[in-house]
């Protein structure tokens, strides 16, 4: 009975990992992977739709690759096993900014284009960024200004402490603030990470509130941050205003004029992944040129090849998009 | 005297004498340090409620822990079990299928059991060791609930109102969360103390083949003690989903580390048979004492982590220290 049952076990695990097995891709057929951050995050799952969509137009397979968690370990993994299966090109959201460069190399040298979306890392042919780290930091910096009035005491709430894009969009607002003198009234009273996780969000944006009675506004880089943010602002009856970077659909109770969320920015992430397919199909067909040009890829937008840092090069999607208490109803059915 | 009086030393004497008086010294020194170190901001009204209301469901999680624990197992997938449950709950509430917060955390609790139950059975019927059956367990619940929410979230306005309210609402002045915790404390106490299936899980715990020939059941008691952690884990769920007014696939990540560590620091021993109710909701509180106190004390992030576990090593060892201090003195008055 026993023996049995454990015979059962072991053919139930290797069909299942024949059922997760199939969507590598049959060899002869071009297929595009994306690699993202981690296996749940609505950011990300908008990035996919819009990268399978754009292969779908390209007439390529595209295959989703994710870790369980926010882990560059389990990235090497995947990129490793589709170096393995043969893949034409990889797009990946790297989990960190060096750690994935040997492994990219390796694949690079089998003939594979890849390319960094959301979060750049070293080794990357292209960077597609999503927004330019100084247009982020530009428009935060202006919503804490606009939502202060001008002056005052205003803090951020960030992701993890050693998360790329949260760190460079910080830093440059570090220096947006410092060379002009327009917001000299502002006081930049502390930096807090809530490591994307409700819990210690929630704990650190009531901790600002206490630490701080004549906070004005705190400003969340990252949809979980500012989503706790709000909600613990809201529910603390505050007169704090919350700015920052978030989900339409996540955020729909909270942006508004007369809310705490007065608007927020973010990029369309259905564009960041559907510009990263036509990036590998623009590198593989060698259409794009040095640094300085620009060139035009299949979905008819043209391009402006940019210096790219720590990849090679670099393109930017658009600027950051403002939702407003006007628009957020509409844009929460898209994403 | 006799040397039985000296051991036995009364109610009172107990009382100061029990692991739990040390650990209540431990929070009042805890307590004071940050007091002061924060500039005397968490003593305040607000903190306090903050700090209640947010480590709520981790406190009810160490209920469930107590009794796996004391059987002798533990549960490293009881976060994912919050996950999966809160999920398949908010899911429920967003499709229309629960339009009544309390049927909601019913719902969760019901599959918070089934999670409970399944382990149960695992370790068991299948003499799986705990920590290997909870840890595939764990990646099994986990991804169960990205898969039923199709990597998803679910958003704040596709909750019902009153399920989002009830989290922040109080009771007399006191946090519905906070009475969840309050409840399952009494229950849990009661059941332990003064109920035969109480006694029972002690027995399995403490000396599994002396309770198997005395005629103890312990398999029965193994699935019951999992279905009940099970139950828990979803009653957290829907409090922590309730309270956070989302549900995310990666709620709670690593929370098992937090409850465990809640039920070692109230005294509760790894080896089973060892720890009670009380001891494991003031090893809660100090656990969200530890956490609250590294963001409003403006610790630097990158030693939040670090820190954290050096005060709960420290509690830990204190606490031990100060219970032999005890022991010894107790035994040196009796060889006189």
């Amino acid at each position: 009975m026993k023996k049995l049952i454990a015979i059962l076990l072991v053919a139930l695990m290797a069909m299942s990992l024949v059922a997760c097995g199939n969507n590598g891709g049959e060899a002869g057929e071009a297929t595009y992977a994306i690699v993202c951050k981690d296996a749940s995050n609505p950011y990300m799952l908008r990035m996919i739709s819009g990268f399978e969509a754009a292969c779908e137009a390209l007439g390529v397979k595209s295959v989703t690759k994710s870790p369980e968690s926010a882990t560059v370990d389990g990235q090497i993994t995947i990129v490793n096993e589709l170096v393995a299966q043969g893949v034409k090109g990889i797009a990946i959201a790297a989990n960190d900014a060096a750690a994935l460069e040997a492994t990219i190399q390796a694949a690079t040298a089998q003939g594979i284009v890849v390319v960094t979306l959301d979060s750049d890392t070293k080794g990357s042919q292209m960077f597609v960024n999503q927004a330019g780290v100084e247009q982020v930091a530009q428009v935060l910096v202006d919503s804490v200004y606009d939502m202060a009035g001008g002056e005052g005491e205003f803090a951020i709430l960030s992701a993890s402490s050693t998360a790329t894009n949260q760190n460079a969009w910080i830093a440059a607002m570090e220096e947006i603030i410092a060379a002009d003198e327009k917001y000299a009234n502002l006081t930049w009273v502390e930096t807090v990470y809530g490591d994307d996780e409700p819990q210690k969000s929630t704990d650190e944006a009531q901790s600002l509130m206490t630490k701080y009675p004549n906070l004005k506004v705190i400003c969340c880089p990252t949809t979980v941050g500012v989503l706790a943010c709000a909600q613990a602002v809201q529910n603390a009856g505050s007169s704090i205003k919350v700015a920052g970077l978030g989900l339409p659909s996540e955020m729909k109770d909270y942006v508004g004029d007369d809310k705490v969320c007065p608007y927020m920015y973010l990029w369309n992430p259905i564009d960041v992944g559907n510009c990263a397919a036509y990036m590998i199909d623009a590198l593989a067909e060698g259409k794009v040129g040095e640094i300085g040009t620009s060139f035009e890829a299949k979905n008819g937008t043209s391009y402006e090849v940019m210096a790219g840092d720590p990849a090679a090069k670099q393109i930017i999607v658009g600027p950051p998009f403002a939702f407003t208490g006007e628009n957020i109803a509409e844009w929460a059915e898209v994403y | 005297m006799n040397q039985k009086t000296l051991r036995k030393p009364g109610k009172i004497g107990e009382l100061f004498r029990s692991r739990e008086a040390s650990l209540l010294l431990v929070m009042v020194l805890l307590v004071a340090v940050i007091q002061w170190r924060s500039g005397g901001l968490f003593l305040t009204g607000d903190v306090i409620k903050n700090v209640t209301q947010n480590y709520a469901h981790t406190a009810v999680l160490a209920f469930g822990m107590l009794l796996v624990l004391l059987i002798g197992g533990i549960d490293i997938s009881i976060g994912a079990t919050l996950a999966l449950s809160g999920m398949a709950t908010c899911l429920m509430m967003r499709d229309g299928y629960i339009t009544n917060p309390l049927v909601a955390y019913l719902f969760s609790m019901l599959v918070g059991t089934v999670c409970g139950l399944v382990i149960g059975l695992i370790v068991s019927k299948g003499k799986v060791i705990p920590i290997i059956a909870t840890l595939g367990m764990q990646y099994v619940f986990r991804g169960l609930a990205y898969y039923i929410a199709g990597y998803d979230w679910v958003a704040s306005d596709e909750l019902l109102p009153g399920y989002k309210s009830f989290a922040w609402s109080s009771f007399l002045g006191i946090n519905n969360l906070v009475w969840i915790v309050l409840i399952v404390f009494v229950v849990m106490f009661v059941f332990l103390k003064w109920t035969g299936f109480g006694r029972q899980i002690y027995a399995a715990g403490s000396n599994p083949e002396a309770a198997r020939i005395s005629g103890i059941n312990i398999d029965r008691v193994k699935i019951i003690v999992y279905g009940i952690n099970g139950t828990i884990g979803g009653l957290a769920g829907a409090m922590a989903t309730s309270l956070y007014g989302n549900a995310q696939g990666s709620t709670a990540m690593g929370a098992e580390m937090d409850v465990i560590a809640a039920c070692v620091i109230g005294g509760v021993s790894l080896n089973g048979g060892q720890g009670n109710a009380f001891g494991v909701l003031l090893g809660a509180i100090t656990i969200a004492i530890i956490s609250k106190s590294l963001s409003l004390v403006g610790i630097d992030a990158f030693w939040q982590q670090a820190l954290k576990g050096a005060i709960i090593l420290v509690a830990v060892l204190v606490n031990v220290l100060v219970q032999r201090n005890v022991a010894r003195r107790a035994l040196k008055r009796r060889d006189i």
